[in-house]
């Protein structure tokens, strides 16, 4: 019978605990903007700017692609920004920055870097990148 | 008995939850957003290798031999080459192009008076229609910055959205041997 106890208290204890991250997970992300990334690797090299998406035109193999974004925080209080990519497009998509902090006004550009090396598949190739503002970051944020 | 007495731990645990969560709420709320500006500018970089003008060496009766990419060889054994390189807008807006070296004509090909330089035209009819820099003409490359502006108004229509760019190397019979290696950088700006 105690034993029977003892097994119901640890799974109420997880059950808690689970209930505590997920309300600081819900608390702390206050939002997440996600924009589509876009580049064709292959023949000759092409820009195009679209200025509500990274897109990165045309790159041919061997060469490489800088766009960049400004981030401001416009809310009263500290944020942490996280930037994520999808798997489509992580590893030729580089991130100049990440999971930093940014005080009520202060703003940052970040710079997305993509490298078609001399062997990459040719084709067009298309992922997202999510930003994510959070309050506390680093466990809260549901990253790790 | 005992059980009762986790069941009481447990429900009150669960009560302080709920009210931290409600306090958060209440009062842990913030105004504002965030705004992300996706800047209209973009950098494609090149080695110079992709325009690759291959081996040679300047004859023993010339001080120095000029090579381009529009098939001229004058004073060297290269092989005549007829490949500078295209650029086009698959946007769906007019550009500004630039165009940067990664090293000057001493530092890319050393020697007494190197040159290194660059023409552009249109390779569509009409795609660039405010040239910066005089179209057909050579002019030495630019390392800073973003270099020199060769269009202020590349189109971006079907047929008129590409122009082309040429390179030219005065290379002195006293050059650096060897391999020689330099990063183009092409960059686009809409506004």
């Amino acid at each position: 019978m105690r034993a029977r106890g003892s097994y119901l208290f640890i799974l109420l204890g997880i059950l808690l605990i689970l209930a505590w991250i997920l309300i600081f997970i819900n608390f702390n992300v206050l939002e997440e903007k996600e924009y589509a990334v876009k580049f064709e690797v292959g023949g000759t090299p092409g820009f195009d700017l679209n200025s509500s998406a990274l897109t990165f035109g045309r790159l041919p193999a061997g060469s490489s692609s800088t766009r960049s974004v400004l981030i401001q925080n416009d809310y009263d209080t500290r944020v942490f920004v996280s930037l994520f990519s999808s798997k489509s497009v992580s590893k030729m998509l580089v991130i100049s920055e990440n999971d930093f902090f940014l005080e009520p006004q202060e703003s940052k550009a970040i710079s997305f870097f993509v490298y078609a090396s001399p062997n990459a598949s040719l084709g067009e190739y298309n992922g997202q990148v999510k930003i994510r503002i959070s309050r506390y970051g680093g466990l809260m944020d549901g990253k790790h | 008995m005992g059980n009762i007495k986790y069941y009481t731990v447990v429900f009150f645990l669960l009560i302080f939850i709920l009210v931290f969560a409600i306090h958060l709420n209440s009062t842990g709320k913030v105004v504002g957003s965030v705004n992300v500006t996706i800047y209209t500018l973009a950098s494609l970089n090149f080695t110079i290798k992709s325009v690759d003008f291959g081996l040679g060496s300047v004859y023993r009766n010339s001080s120095s031999a000029v090579i381009d990419t529009t098939g001229n060889v004058v004073g060297g054994n290269w092989t005549p080459i007829n490949n500078g390189f295209i650029v086009e807008n698959i946007g769906n807006t007019n550009l500004s192009v630039f165009l940067k070296s990664g090293k000057n004509a001493v530092e890319f090909l050393g020697g007494t008076s190197p040159g290194y330089y660059y023409m552009f035209n249109n390779f569509e009819a009409n795609s660039c229609t405010e040239n910066a820099t005089a179209m057909n003409s050579w002019f030495a490359l630019n390392n800073s910055g973003l270099g020199d502006e060769l269009c202020e108004n590349m189109q971006y229509g079907q047929d008129e959205d590409s122009i082309r760019i040429d390179l030219r190397l005065i290379v002195p019979a006293d050059a650096i041997r060897g391999e020689r290696e330099d990063i183009l950088t092409v960059t686009g700006t809409s506004s």
